[in-house]
């Protein structure tokens, strides 16, 4: 069972929507200007996942921080931007005097605080409508091919992906960040189920 | 020999942890869900100069008011709530603690990169773990590296002789300042100036001079513009460009005339001169107010059309790229 039921897709966007938006408020505080994150579409991926990203992201490299959560649903989460995306929003938040080559060193740490905002707020916001428990590693830090740094080809048994495209808006500037979250079979049978709980008790 | 401490050896075992973590060279903190302090080790103890009344048992915002609703706030408020672990950067945090090397001299606090990880001692308790690492040498390095590249990038960019923004600054300048304009639709003006009959103020006055006088009319520019936006570079030889954003033509040809009249009162002798007795400019000006047909190169070669004709028509003056001359002698 692949494909969600509209309702199914429609409260999914909504937890990423509410955990979005609480990311947004962190980040806006680091920024100090406001910044406006939406959650336009979800897909559900459940194999050739790599000509769809390529597709999709239209980048060689791309950038992303992951987490691997754990508890009644295993799942690792990504945060991904395509390479070079990820200069304009790092500037933004430690300050436009930076130049483009500092920011590289900046830019690592920058960028797992930034993805460590926005997968936690997820994952928060999932735990909370579910009313389930996670634990998760500290953000990893990756760049590399989509292939690479998903390492997609290693896992063996099917891997479903639920993928989030991101606005990331801030004044005069609009950058496309993606989530995606790695579930085997058992996990997003379990997370359809807690989703369908979820469901019957509104 | 026994590897696992046994059970009646819990409180030995305490001691040893506490013992290790107050000889720990990193901050560790542990609030529990109340978000009151419940660990603060030796090394936050000696950073921080808080007493041990200060701090256990104590809220951890009664005990940092200025924390409230910071960063690390939230961060440690959503640990507790949710247990999912947090990190803040150097890069986005700036030394959220007050924790100083020196607790005498307190001007400059530790830049501190921290994690905040939640531990689960049973079903119903959750404590969060504080841990703060002083990044402090790594950031000097950092700042080092890149105020070394900073001064070889201004070597780079800086016009030796007259210390004004050379050709390359002025193409990325003017680059820079063209997108900006024609994303907000703002008009951009560019004056080009030259010095009048500067090969035979050379010939005259030798190179020292021609040099210096140089050195003057760079001056002379600098303290002309007002805006901090305003920016002049020398272009070449005996040439200046000047670039105006946010700025129509009328303003452009007040400031330009004003620089013309100003050059000319610095009364530089030029014996040589067949326009003045002393140094004088030809300026040309060109204007960008709408940005469907025009590049930056355009505006720039506007600039130099409008500058050979006031050379042409007799020199000493300011010509705008339509034509249309004011200012004369």
């Amino acid at each position: 069972m692949m494909n969600l039921t509209e309702i199914q897709r429609d409260a999914l966007i909504e937890v990423f929507n509410i955990g979005v938006g609480n990311a947004a408020n962190s980040m806006s505080q680091l920024i100090n200007e406001k910044i406006k994150l939406s959650v336009p579409k979800l897909q559900v991926l459940a194999n050739d996942h790599e000509t769809i990203l390529k597709a999709l992201i239209q980048s060689e490299r791309i950038c992303a921080v992951s987490q691997n959560f754990t508890g009644p649903l295993n799942a690792r989460a990504f945060l991904v931007f395509p390479e070079g995306k990820t200069h304009e929003i790092v500037r933004r938040m430690i300050g436009e005097l930076v130049s483009a080559d500092e920011l590289n060193t900046m830019e690592e740490e920058a960028l797992r605080e930034l993805g460590n905002i926005i997968l936690n707020a997820c994952i928060s916001s999932m735990s909370e409508l579910l009313g389930t428990k996670f634990e998760s590693s500290l953000p990893i830090y990756h760049l590399g091919t989509s292939c690479d740094v998903l390492s997609l080809d290693n896992d063996s048994g099917e891997q479903f992906m639920l993928l989030l495209h991101i606005d990331f808006s801030m004044p005069k500037e609009k950058i496309d960040g993606y989530l995606f979250f790695l579930l085997n079979m058992a996990s997003f049978n379990d997370l359809i189920k807690k989703v369908d709980l979820f469901l019957s008790e509104i | 020999m026994e590897h696992c401490l046994p059970f009646e050896h819990t409180e030995q075992l305490l001691k040893i942890c506490t013992a290790a973590a107050d000889k720990a060279s990193v901050g560790i903190a542990i609030i529990d869900n109340t978000g009151t302090i419940v660990f603060w080790n030796q090394w936050l103890k000696n950073k921080s100069g808080l007493r041990y009344e200060d701090t256990m048992g104590v809220p951890f915002l009664s005990t940092f008011p200025e924390l409230i609703n910071s960063r690390l706030a939230l961060a440690i408020d959503s640990t507790i709530k949710y247990g999912l672990p947090a990190l803040l950067s150097q890069s986005l945090n700036k030394a959220p603690l007050p924790l100083f090397e020196n607790l005498a001299d307190r001007s400059q606090r530790i830049q501190q990169s921290i994690q905040v990880t939640p531990l689960d001692y049973d079903k119903n308790t959750r404590y969060c773990i504080v841990q703060v690492n002083d990044v402090s040498i790594a950031v000097k390095k950092e700042r080092l590296l890149r105020e070394q590249a900073e001064t070889l990038r201004g070597l780079a960019f800086i016009d030796g002789l007259t210390g004004v923004p050379n050709r390359r600054q002025l193409d990325e300048y003017l680059a820079d300042e063209f997108k900006r304009a024609t994303r907000s639709n703002s008009p951009l003006s560019v004056i080009m100036l030259d010095i009048d009959y500067f090969k035979k103020f050379n010939d005259t006055y030798g190179h020292q001079n021609g040099d210096f006088c140089l050195r003057r009319i760079a001056n002379g520019l600098k303290s002309m513009l007002r805006r901090p936006a305003d920016f002049v570079a020398r272009y070449g030889g005996e040439e200046f460009v000047i670039i105006l954003p946010d700025t129509a033509f009328s303003g452009a040809r007040t400031l330009a005339e004003e620089i013309r009249l100003h050059i000319e009162s610095l009364a530089i002798p030029h014996s040589s001169s067949k326009v003045s007795d002393h140094v004088t400019l030809s300026i040309g000006i060109s204007n960008a107010q709408t940005y469907k047909n025009i590049t930056e190169q355009a505006l720039i070669m506007q600039a130099d059309s409008a500058l050979y004709e006031a050379k042409n028509n007799g020199r000493n003056r300011v010509v705008v790229y339509d034509g249309h001359e004011i200012g004369s002698i």
